[in-house]
């Protein structure tokens, strides 16, 4: 789809004359190029996992958090411009701690999600405001048990049970949607979510990549945290054995 | 205007346009011990609540655990103590939410119930609490104190309100370092009792907490068994004076 919008795409307040508005267009390319990230609702919570790319050799592995804890219940990760992101978590932590010393509970994760994508959504409403450039997949466990919501940089919120985006996203999706969701539990979806980033990682185009991984289910108690350490290197273990048989062929 | 109408609700308007704050307690609760012993920190409390001279409330949980390390417990305006729980619970949540493995432990969060305490005492709206602070973090066992007007310390045995002229001379007398937990756990009853004899807003149901690195236990509320049967208290108005 070519976009080039010559003198329609100098604001985020004006449309073009085929209703679009291209800077929010613009925004998501931001969101396009970044490392992939993955969500999936398997059938006892949530897993994110994040593909890194490492710009430099000389990072610390395990710096550079791209998943973030909002609540004791809930994380979101984020995909496209670093800054921005932090800036929309700060902001989701902000509202989650609002909500429960009004209401007295965990905010509900369908609440959050509106919460966050009316505030994504603000920022493309004023000339003297540019949209976020990230994407958000927003994973929680509340009474209605786990969700999975996506952001995108328009203030767009849709409920999912696998998500993808960033550069690898089409194949990422692809891959998601062969597996059974429903009857896999998290344990079995961390290994799945890890084989999925690897295969999509384009070895040629990028060059290093770290994997981060975090879940919100029962076995965690309904807490938002990193896969365990052992359970994180035997996904990454099996997800480099996958990718040979891959290659073998 | 939200801190317009939070001012409207503390204080009172007098007649000349000025306003003043007030502030009094209405529930509270009695003494808090607390002590180190071998493996980490004691701490007991009885679980009522008064309301000026009427034992209201008799069922009020005045320890609470706050996030892996710490133990709080609290005496004074027991509204005043349930703020500063939900104060703690935010904060260990941010903690939490960083996920880099570590933790508050208790220094850092006496540090904090200072500063606060503190800041109120300065704004002339104290929290109107005497909080003990006990805990165990990386085989460091600590235990502190805060008043309400912000004065704070650590010491190897503490002990809030009325415990601070009873409790403390025992301690004194009888803590000394290593104590087995069953040591203490007499040692603390014999301090409870005292307590319970001599303070008229004691009430014989008490919890007993403890805190090792290994986690946090409270106890279910129990009495200690009391004598009364002195000799003295047979017939009271044997000897009393009166005018007819």
């Amino acid at each position: 789809m070519s976009s080039i919008g010559t003198g329609y795409d100098l604001s985020v307040t004006t449309f073009s004359p085929d209703g679009r508005v291209f800077q929010i267009e613009y925004a998501a390319k931001a969101v396009d190029n970044s490392g992939t990230v993955i969500g999936i609702k398997c059938k006892d919570g949530i897993v994110l996992g994040v593909e890194k790319l490492i710009s430099s050799k000389m990072m610390l592995p395990g710096s550079n958090r791209r998943i973030h804890a909002v609540h004791r219940h809930s994380g979101m990760a984020v995909a496209g411009l670093a800054a921005d992101g932090r800036q929309i978590v700060a902001r989701a932590k902000s509202e989650a701690a609002s909500y429960e010393r009004v209401y007295g509970e965990a905010i509900p994760v369908k609440e959050l999600a509106d919460r966050v994508a009316s505030y994504v959504h603000l920022c493309t409403l004023y000339w003297w405001l540019r949209p976020f450039g990230c994407g958000i997949i927003l994973g929680g466990y509340d009474r209605e048990g786990p969700q999975l919501y996506m952001i995108e940089p328009s203030g767009i919120s849709y409920r999912y049970f696998g998500a993808a985006i960033g550069k690898g996203r089409q194949a990422a999706k692809t891959e998601i949607e062969k597996l059974k969701l429903s009857e896999m539990t998290c344990r079995e979806g961390v290994i799945e979510v890890a084989k999925i980033i690897y295969a999509v990682h384009d070895e040629a185009k990028d060059k290093a990549f770290e994997l981060e991984m975090s879940w919100v289910c029962d076995e965690s108690n309904c807490q938002h945290q990193k896969v365990p350490d052992d359970l994180l290197e035997q996904a990454k273990a099996a997800a480099k054995a996958a990718l040979e048989e891959m290659d073998a062929d | 205007m939200e801190l317009q109408t939070l001012a409207m609700k503390d204080a009172t308007i007098v007649d000349d346009g000025t306003t003043e704050r007030t502030s009094y307690p209405y529930v509270t609760g009695t003494s808090v011990i607390g002590m180190k012993y071998k493996e980490g920190v004691i701490m007991a409390a009885d679980t009522g609540g008064s309301y000026g001279s009427t034992l209201r409330y008799k069922s009020v949980e005045r320890i609470k655990p706050i996030g892996k390390h710490s133990l709080l417990g609290a005496s004074g305006e027991i509204s005043d103590f349930q703020e500063i729980l939900r104060y703690l619970d935010e904060l260990i949540l941010y903690d939490n939410m960083w996920d880099d493995g570590n933790s508050l432990g208790p220094k850092e969060v006496h540090n904090y119930l200072t500063r606060v305490m503190y800041n109120r005492r300065n704004k002339f709206d104290p929290l109107w609490n005497s909080l003990v602070l006990g805990g165990v973090k990386n085989g460091q066992k600590y235990l502190g104190m805060v008043s309400m007007n912000g004065t704070h310390f650590e010491d190897n045995h503490v002990a809030t309100g009325f415990g601070n002229h009873l409790a403390r001379p025992i301690l004194r007398a009888e803590w000394h370092e290593d104590l087995s937990f069953e040591e203490a756990v007499k040692l603390m009853e014999k301090c409870l009792l005292v307590l319970l004899y001599r303070d008229r807003s004691a009430i014989n149901k008490f919890q007993v907490a403890k805190i090792t690195e290994e986690g946090v236990t409270i106890s279910q509320p129990y009495a200690l068994k009391t004598y009364w049967g002195f000799s003295a208290f047979q017939n009271p108005s044997k000897g009393a004076v009166g005018s007819w």
